[in-house]
């Protein structure tokens, strides 16, 4: 369960700052602005829990380091709007190799590491992709709205695997990200690049969360959760000539899928934590 | 004659010269234990155990810096009597089993201290960071078990900081001082 001096460092304070970054950005439509809200809320987040050493103790702690390129690459791809842009999404794809590799040898075998990343750059990549579309087709707002709401799904079922630390870092991305969606408006050129910096964390968070902790984030929650933006897609295939249909529908289809994983995950968690009615020593331990 | 003598001598000391050699004896894991404590939620203290810790002990009673202690707890094996707590000790939070799987202590040096006790200086492995600590080791006992088998005791109780080892989940809830109880029994090898 979450505190609340948890809840002030990994909710309230990345939304603070996230929010300041993303206002000031709105008003002098500077468009790396949105990317660097999100970038900074999560490292403020993640900072004041406790910052790292380099290189890190734990293979999870990466995040918090490779946030910083991760966050450079938001910007660039802000700035430039190149064509083939949506290819940084593949960043996620050395983000988890970085993560994972102090597991090497005795805990994943070089294949399942190189597989896992190769795998997360291609998803990485296509999520970005599908960011343009869903930025053009149904809307910048509804794209980052639908990030947030995976991102908080991700770090619940994290949460809930026995990698609590990792779940509260994925809380402040999550945190980080609702202040951009309500920031963000039709005009902000390229909000595209929000997901550029949200979906390696979110890659991130999920390989750390299913290869550290035992039993971590299943194989099918964690591929569900991170094809779950895409399905902001379904946005564009609804006819409708309303303006609130499509992002209603977009958001609908990522929240419940999200809600599907991460409440059982974390209802099983929460039963697993109480005392075994049936275990007669129960009352002794 | 009094070569006779010599010999006899010579013979005398050689076979009393073993008993005050260094003897060296690995960790029976079944009758070892590990046992730690820590303080939750500011209010009392609940232990745990690394079960099966294996390694070897070189005593030697006449010289005590011929002594050393090299002792390995598997952090797979904690067992806190709650699976869920168990496992989520092994995480990240806590002791990360999966990227550093053991807890090691190597002895630099070893002195006599108080009464049977030693003195024992050595490096600390836990959670990826290494410290130097220093350890008052008490000898329990020697003695055969089962007949045949040279057994020897060793006890030591101290007190380690776990965010000194990079291990800060929970601050705040759980307590910084873990106490640990070590007793060892060892196996004459």
């Amino acid at each position: 369960m979450l505190t609340v001096d948890e809840a002030l460092r990994v909710v309230l304070a990345p939304l603070l700052v996230a929010a300041a970054v993303a206002a000031v950005g709105r008003w002098r439509q500077w468009p790396w602005a949105m990317p660097v809200a999100v970038g900074a809320g999560f490292l403020a987040g993640y900072a004041l829990v406790g910052v790292p050493r380099l290189p890190p103790l734990d293979g999870t702690d990466w995040l918090f380091w490779l946030a910083l390129p991760v966050t450079a690459l938001g910007v660039i791809d802000a700035l430039i709007g190149w064509r083939w842009g949506w290819l940084m999404g593949a960043a996620a794809g050395p983000v988890a190799l970085l993560i994972l590799a102090p597991l090497r040898p005795h805990a994943i075998s070089v294949g399942a590491m190189v597989g896992t990343s190769l795998a997360m750059a291609a998803a990485g990549a296509g999520l970005c992709y599908a960011a343009r579309l869903v930025e053009e087709r149904v809307g910048p707002r509804t794209l980052v709205a639908g990030l947030c709401v995976v991102m908080g799904g991700a770090a619940v079922v994290v949460f809930s695997s026995n990698l609590r630390s990792g779940g509260l870092y994925g809380l402040a991305a999550a945190a980080a990200l609702a202040p951009v969606a309500a920031f963000v408006r039709t005009r902000t050129p390229r909000a595209f690049a929000v997901a550029t910096v949200a979906v390696p964390i979110l890659a991130g968070l999920l390989a750390g969360g299913h290869f550290y902790p035992e039993p971590g984030v299943t194989w099918t929650h964690l591929v569900l959760l991170i094809v779950a933006p895409a399905l902001l897609l379904i946005g564009a295939l609804v006819p409708g000539k309303r303006r609130w249909v499509r992002p209603v529908a977009a958001l609908l289809a990522v929240a419940v899928v999200t809600a599907a994983i991460a409440a059982p995950a974390a209802l099983a968690a929460k039963k697993a934590s109480e005392p075994d009615p049936d275990d007669p020593y129960a009352a002794y331990k | 004659m009094l070569n006779r003598l010599v010999a006899a001598c010579l013979l005398v000391l050689s076979l009393a010269a073993p008993s005050f050699a260094a003897e060296s004896y690995k960790v029976d894991p079944v009758h070892s234990s590990a046992v730690f404590r820590i303080k939750h939620a500011n209010v009392s203290f609940f232990a745990g155990r690394f079960n099966a810790p294996d390694g070897t002990l070189v005593l030697d009673e006449a010289d005590p810096s011929k002594s050393s202690f090299n002792i390995v707890l598997s952090v797979d094996k904690v067992d806190t009597a709650n699976e869920k707590r168990d496992a989520h000790l092994k995480s990240p939070d806590f002791f990360n089993a999966k990227q550093y799987p053991t807890i090691t202590f190597k002895s630099t040096s070893v002195k006599k201290g108080e009464g049977s006790a030693l003195q024992v200086t050595g490096d600390l492995t836990m959670h990826g960071v290494t410290k130097s600590v220093t350890v008052p080791v008490e000898l329990t006992g020697k003695g055969q078990f089962p007949p045949g088998t040279q057994r020897a005791g060793v006890e030591a109780t101290f007190t380690v900081k776990r965010s000194d080892f990079g291990m800060n989940g929970m601050q705040g809830m759980l307590g910084d001082d873990v106490k640990v109880l070590v007793g060892l029994s060892g196996m004459k090898q």
